[in-house]
Parts: C-alpha cells; structure tokens; sequence
C-alpha cells in the first residue's frame, strides 16, 4: 500500500540521493538570470548616483521607486537599456522553459530507475521524452483555453441571474487548471514508467491511476503546497528583515531557498512517479490495491 | 465628489490625455456656445462670522415622492420655501432641474463629458429627465416656467410680486424625475432594485448681492446650495432598505397598496439624497452619540466593515481637527455602499449621507486601501461640503481641495504604513495626487470648475499638494490651528476663497498667505529644483519654474555636513573640501517639484544599494524562469 506519507519519504529520498535533475535545474534556472544579471546591472550602476532611489530600495517606498521610474526618461541611457532588458525577457523565458521540459524526462527517468542513471542515459532521456512532453503541454494549454472560454461564456451568462456565480466559476476553473496540470505530469511519469509515448494513451493512463490514486496523489500535492507556501512566508519575512544594502546576507538567504523551492519541485515529480510506479506494478499485478 | 472619480484616468496616463482631449474638445464647443454663459453673475460673500449662531434656514422642502421600481421613476409632490435673507428683492425664482442633464447625449453636460463619467458610459436608452408638471404660489398663482438654456436643467420663474427682504415665497409643485441608468452620482441599478437619488428634485438657486447665483449644470461641476431644513416622504415598495440624508422618523407607514412610506427630517443641510435596495444590509455603530450605518448588498459583508472602520477612524479624526461633525447639529450619519454594477453613484457626498464604490473594489486586498481612503475623503466633505458649503461651481477647490487633503492627512494618521503596504512597499496617498499633478502641473487652482483645464489637477491633486507643503513649511500644529479657526469661523456660512486667505493670514501670517495664495492659487507656475553639477569642491543648484518653494540642502562631505536654507536663487559654491554628496530639500517640503530624482547626487556610486538590487533581480529573474510560482 501506498500512502501519502510513504510517498512523500521515498520521494524526498530519492530527490536527495539523486541530485543531479536538482543541480541541472537550478543551473538552468540560475544562469541565464545570471546571464542577464551580469549584463544588465553594470549598465545600470549610474542610478546609483542618485539618492533618491537608494532611498526608495531602503525604505520600500513605491512613491519614491515611482517617482524615479517616471523620471528615467530624463536619467540618461539607462532607461533605454532597461526598456531593451525587458523586451529580451520574454525570449529568454521562452528557451528557459524549453529547456526546464528538456530536462523533465531525464530527471523522471533518474527517479524512475532502479539505479542512478548515467549522465549519457540520463541525457538520452531528455531527448527521448521532449516530444512526447512538448505535445502534453500543448494539450494542457489547450484544456485550459477551453476552460477560460467556457467560464467566460457561462460567466457572462450566469452573471446577472446569481451573483455568486462569477467567484464560483473562479474557483472551479482555478481547480480545474490544477487537477489538468496534475493529469499532465501524471501523464509524464506514466510515459517514463511505462516506456509509452503515444500522448492520448498517456493521458488515458494518467487518469486512470489518478482515478484510483486521487488520494495519494492530492495529498502528496497538498503535502508539498504547504511546504511550498511556508518556503515563500519565510522568504517574504526574511526580504522584509534584511535591510536592502545587506546584499551578501540577501544572496545566502534567497539562494538558499531557491535551490530548497527547486527542491520541492522535483520531490512533487519524484513522488508522482513512486505512486505511478506503484499503481501500474498492481494493475500488472492483477489490479490489487497498492 | 470622490477624488476617486478620477483616480482611473491618475494612473493611466494615455486614458487621462484622451479623456482631457476630450474635455479639451468640449470647451472649445463651450466658446461657439451660448450655453455656457451663467444665468447671474455670482458675487463673493464677504466674511460671515457665524461661530455659535444657529445656522439660517434659507431654502426649505417638503417633498412627498413615490418610487416606481418598474419605471424606475419618481413620482412627486414639493413645497419649497425660499427666506429672502439678502437686502434686494426678489422678482422671479430659479430652480436647478439636474437631471435634464442626462435627457439624451447632446446635452450641454454629456457634450462636454464625452459621454462618459468616471468611466462609467452613458446609457442613451435609459436617459434621465425631470418634469414639471405645475408650479403655483400657495394662493393658487399659476407659475410659468421658462427654460434658461436648450437642456432645461435651470428654469425661472417670474414671480407676480417681488419677494422682499426678509421675507419669504413658497411654491408647491408637481414633478415628475425620470432616473437613467446609474451614470455621474445617480440613477437605478440592478434592473431597478437599487436606486440611488441625488439631484433630483427642483432645488432653488442661490439668490445673493441681487442676483441668483445658479448655473447650468456642467460636467464638471457640482453644487452649491443654501442651507434649509428638509422633510421627506419615500413610498417604497415593501421589503425596500432606505438611507438618507437626515434621520428618519418614527417607524415607516404601511399603505394599503403594498408599500412603505418613510418620513425623513434633516434641518440646516443643502442637499437632500436618498438610496434604497431589497437587498441592503445595515451595520450599525454609535460614536459619541451619533448613529453611523452602512448599507451594503450582503455579499459585501467585508467591504462595507471595512468601510465602517474607515469611517469611525476618520470620524474621530476630523471631528478632533475640525470641530463637531455636522456642527454639533446632525445627529446621524448613512454610507452607501453601492452594488457592483452601480459604481457611477458611489463617491459621492451629500450631507448627512454618502457614497462608497465607485471602484468597485470589493475584492481588493486588505493590503491596498484604496476603498478606505475614497470612505476617508467623502467623510472629510462633511465637514468641507455638508457645513462650510463654498461654492463648488466657482471655486471647487475650497471643497474637494480641502477635502483631498485632509484625506491625505487622515489616512496617514489612520494607515502609518500607507495607502497600499504590499510585500513590504508602501505607497502613500499623496502620491496618488503628486502623480495627478505631474501630468498638467501648469493649471491654477482658482477658476470656474468648466473652465479649469484640468479639473482633477486644479480641484484635488494641486490643492492637496499645496496645502501639505504649506503644513510642512509651517508645521503641522500651526496648520491645525488655522484650518481650527478656519472650519469654526465659517461653519453655515459659505466663504470664498478670500476669506480663506484672511484666515491663513490671521492665523500663518500674512506673508505666508500671499505665498500660498500668489504661488499656488491664482498662478500657474512650476517648480523644479536640480543639481546641476556635482564635483568634489563645486556644487551648482538650478531652480526652473516661477513658483518658489523655500526649502534647505544638504551638503555632504566625507568628515561631515552642512544644511544650508534655500530660497530658489541660483546656487553655485566652489572651493567646497571633500564634497560626497548633496540634496536639495531632503524632508520633500516641496511636493509641487515637478522632479525628485535631480534634487540629489552623489560623487560614487552607492554600490552597497547596487549590489542589493543586484542580488533582487537575480532572484525576481529566477522566479520569472522557474516559472507558476515555482509549481
């Protein structure tokens, strides 16, 4: 039998005892920020000049951080160098992901095996998994246009007749892009235990086990959301307790959690696979209960 | 009228240019027009000294009206009364007919509006329009009225004797007042099931100095009134919540045909509104004696507890400031909260009585204050509007002026923190209006409120910066203390804007007022104040604009630094040992400089600040490409 807590503690020890999806997603994570970092804040070291906006930094003050912001235009090139940052963010974004999916199916397969595998294997897998993963991403997205556009349509039409409704719709369709994106990586794991790569059989796997697992694996969710928000309430607390100019005790503060919320991330996907693993063992088993 | 009215168009500033392209566009059709020329010339009161006397009842009602809930109309009865209290006869009456305003999109008002209202767009299939049926003199007199301009919404009537000094004329009238589709502070919501009444019922001009002083009504104007003593009558229909200005009495009459009347009675006010729903809610608090309630649907549950604390911290506040609420003579207060979908009737004040909602912020984080300050600053008209009642139309920064920036000032006082304290950042009121004032700075505060080019700059943001460097360049208990002697001596009394100005010089000194009164009032002058240079042992100040703020720098150096006062003449100081750094005005007295960021500067980059900022954007650009909040 597998329970949540069972699949909690196999998760995290094998999240631990395997850290190299860890290591690589932090580093894909890390460095193209670094990257832009790098490139950017030199640029920007002549608004430092200014005291105004080391006021605003250290004292949290949005009216001064304003009053600068709307004043950039007339501050020099930096504000033309900063406008030219965030136009580039969005590529940048975009081959990030790409790569954080490349790298999904090797680290599914690193908690999948019975043994570490080798860095050859593991990168095999990225490959192996990409197209499979890529098209059960489309098909969330495309699940969760299709929620939008329903609640829209049924927003607008239940809206004048019961006014809950709209804050009821809300609630569903945000419920409903979350049970979709569990189905997804449920899919995944399936895909990796399974050796399977055809996506609507996939999907149909995924929600069988989630069917039959719904408890394990919503709880193990639940399990790792708490975490998750704990780690952002001691972020916050610790970003409002460290004066702005303390950057060194910043940077080991928040790299730290960083890395632990990556951390989370791969323990939710390691215990996703412990539970498909488990589920399709019993079903090959004979359909028992695991 | 709620500052919030605008704080839309304050944020964004392409909706704000439209919009004042728009309005731009309207007074050029102003100057083609004749309907923009006022019926009388109004003359300034002098000094009214009415600290301890009973207020004078000068226009009085008694109004008898039924709702249509189905027609969404109102069906009424009015005896007005008007004391002639001036020296001149009277030879014929003037009445305000506001809602013709809103008969159909060409109208003089939706002109000049766009046909829009804090956003909020004009419903030309639900119009608004008022009806005179009759008009006699209590001898049975037929009356005839004769539109003063093409909307109607002013109407005279010649009178067959004048109205002497010191005595009084009633008429009784019929009407009949169409309500549109909620839009600009009234109207029906709801499919009818809620009804916010503000203008309308016919209200007398303001006769004085000989002459009626009364205008057609303009987009951007509201109002001005004598002070009389109301009694209403609403017949609603069963089941039916109703606030209103003044208190009502005793219990609501059942009437056979399945409706509720309920009496109200409100003495020494200018105005008159009433709102009422099936579905509202009433909270309830007594502070000092005085009954405060919220009406609010019942899924705004939260909103409106939020509101009623706003209101009693204010409540408190201003009454400490300003001396009793309604003058020690109003005995209760009612707030509105209105529904979602009628956020064009919330902001709003009338006396005894006001609106909430007008952005429609009933899921906003407890973190952003937005809908306690809009509560804040309607509450403020109570004491600015409600009792010292200046002249809206000719001078509307005396109200909303005032009013914005004692909002500003309370909400410190209530929010330490600010307006929107969220993750740790703060964002003071003020700044709201510093952002209003930096879009059109070269406007003056004084003007008629259609002729200002920028109604929201020359009535709320202006003023509110205006009177808060005037607190920070004399201090804040001298500037209680004038603002003390100010609502005092004028409560019941209608001053202008020159009996605020012997006030303030009474009160701050005489130099102070003309500063005040030539920098900011009358003048349409900036101010920027910059460093132009900064060496180790050369420190150059410019001062750009005509208005003059004095304020003091800083000069730092490396074994300490000197603060020097500043008086906006060109500063150039060389042979200065070890200059690191230098500020013009620190405390931010000036918050009418067009410019914070060129007030400092510093020789070397604060590398400390730079690598905190460093390290944040790492980590804001990691969260980016971790990406669903790191899910």
């Amino acid at each position: 039998m597998v329970n949540g807590r069972k699949a909690l503690r196999e998760a995290l020890l094998r999240t631990v005892q395997r850290p190299r999806p860890w290591a690589l997603r932090y580093l894909l994570m890390t460095l193209p920020a670094l990257a832009l970092v790098m490139v950017a804040s030199p640029l920007l070291t002549a608004w430092f000049r200014t005291p105004l906006l080391s006021e605003a930094l250290e004292t949290r003050s949005l009216d001064l951080l304003l009053e600068f912001g709307t004043n950039l235009a007339a501050s020099g090139p930096e504000g033309a160098w900063a406008a030219l940052a965030l136009l580039a963010l969005p590529i940048v974004w975009l081959l990030v992901r790409g790569l954080w999916l490349l790298v999904e199916g090797g680290a599914l397969t690193t908690y999948a095996s019975a043994t570490p595998p080798t860095l050859r294997n593991f990168l095999t897998a990225c490959w192996r998994w990409f197209g499979a993963f890529f098209l059960l991403s489309a098909v969330w997205f495309a699940l969760v246009a299709l929620l939008l556009g329903a609640a829209l349509v049924l927003g607008l039409w239940v809206r004048e007749l019961w006014r809950p409704a709209s804050t009821l719709i809300s609630v569903a369709v945000a419920l409903g892009m979350a049970v979709s994106w569990i189905w997804v990586e449920v899919a995944r794991a399936v895909a990796v235990v399974r050796d399977q790569r055809h996506v609507f059989r996939l999907l149909r796997s995924a929600a069988d086990v989630l069917r039959r697992r719904a408890l394990t694996l919503f709880g193990l969710c639940a399990a790792v959301l708490a975490l998750r928000m704990l780690l952002a309430w001691i972020s916050a607390a610790l970003a409002r307790a460290v004066p702005f100019s303390w950057w060194l005790a910043d940077v080991v503060i928040q790299q730290i959690i960083q890395i632990a919320i990556v951390g989370l991330v791969l323990l939710r996907r390691a215990g996703e696979v412990g539970i498909v693993k488990a589920a399709l063992t019993g079903e090959a088993q004979g359909g028992a209960a695991v | 009228m709620a500052r919030f009215s605008r704080l839309g168009l304050s944020v964004s500033p392409l909706r704000y240019l439209v919009l004042r392209l728009l309005a731009e566009c309207a007074l050029v059709a102003l100057f083609v027009g004749p309907a923009s020329v006022p019926l009388v010339r109004a003359s300034s009161h002098g000094p009214v000294a009415s600290s301890g006397d009973p207020p004078p009842e000068v226009a009085s009602y008694n109004i008898t009206a039924r709702y249509d809930p189905v027609e969404r109309r109102i069906l009424a009865s009015e005896v007005g009364t008007y004391h002639n209290r001036t020296l001149e006869p009277i030879f014929d009456l003037v009445f305000h007919l506001y809602l013709n305003a809103f008969r159909s999109d060409d109208t003089l008002w939706l002109r000049e509006s766009g046909p829009q209202h804090r956003g909020f767009n004009y419903d030309p299939n639900h119009p608004g329009w008022m009806e005179v049926e009759e008009i006699r003199l209590v001898d049975g007199t037929l009356l005839e009225l004769e539109a003063v301009d093409d909307d109607a919404t002013l109407v005279r009537a010649a009178l067959p004797e004048p109205v002497a000094p010191g005595q009084l004329v009633t008429v009784q009238m019929a009407f009949t007042a169409q309500l549109p589709r909620v839009f600009a502070r009234t109207g029906w919501a709801d499919g009818g099931d809620f009804v916010m009444a503000g203008q309308w019922f016919p209200k007398f001009g303001v006769w004085e100095n000989g002459a009626w002083n009364a205008y057609l009504f303009h987009a951007n104007s509201e109002f001005y009134a004598d002070f009389g003593s109301y009694e209403v009558a609403v017949t609603l229909p069963t089941g039916w919540q109703v606030g209103a200005t003044g208190t009502l009495q005793g219990k609501p009459v059942e009437n056979l045909d399945g409706t509720v009347t309920h009496h109200f009675l409100a003495d020494h006010v200018v105005d008159f509104a009433w709102g009422a729903s099936p579905h509202f809610r009433t909270q309830e608090r007594i502070v000092d004696g005085r009954r405060i309630a919220v009406l609010h649907y019942a899924h705004q549950r939260g909103v409106a507890d939020r509101v009623m604390e706003a209101t009693v911290g204010a409540f408190e506040l201003y009454e400490r400031w300003y001396g009793p609420y309604g003058g020690g003579l109003y005995p209760g207060l009612t707030v509105i909260l209105v529904p979602e979908n009628a956020g064009g009737a919330g902001g709003m004040e009338y006396p005894t009585l006001f609106t909430v909602g007008a952005l429609g912020l009933a899921g906003s984080p407890p973190c952003v204050r937005f809908v306690e300050a809009e509560t804040v600053h309607e509450l403020g008209h109570q004491w600015f509007q409600s009792v010292i009642a200046t002249n809206e139309a000719e001078a509307p920064w005396l109200d909303e002026g005032f009013t914005e920036y004692s909002t500003a000032r309370a909400m410190r006082e209530l929010q330490p923190g600010g307006v929107v304290t969220c993750g740790g950042w703060t964002m003071s009121y003020l700044y709201v209006d510093r952002l209003v004032y930096r879009m059109t700075p070269e406007t003056p505060m004084a003007g008629k409120a259609w002729e200002l080019g920028a109604y929201d700059v020359a009535a709320y943001a202006k003023p509110a910066l205006a009177l808060s460097t005037l607190e920070r360049r004399v201090g804040e208990g001298a500037m209680l203390d004038f603002l003390r002697l100010y609502t005092e001596r004028y409560a019941f009394a209608h001053p202008g804007a020159e009996d605020v100005r012997v006030v303030m010089a009474e009160s701050l000194g005489q130099d102070i007022a003309d500063w005040f009164f030539d920098a900011f009032v009358s003048s349409d002058a900036t101010l920027d104040a910059r460093v132009v240079e900064l060496t180790p042992s050369t420190v150059e100040f410019a001062h750009e604009g005509a208005l003059c703020v004095p304020v003091s720098v800083v000069l730092a150096r490396d074994g300490g630094r000197d603060v020097l006062p500043w008086s906006c003449e060109s500063f150039l100081r060389e042979g200065v040992e070890d200059l690191s750094a230098v500020r013009i005005d620190p405390e931010r007295v000036a918050l009418v400089d067009l410019n914070w960021a060129n007030n400092g500067a510093r020789l070397r980059t604060d590398w400390a600040s730079w690598l905190g900022f460093t390290s944040r954007l790492l980590r804001g650009l990691q969260a980016l490409f971790r990406g669903g909040g790191g899910w």
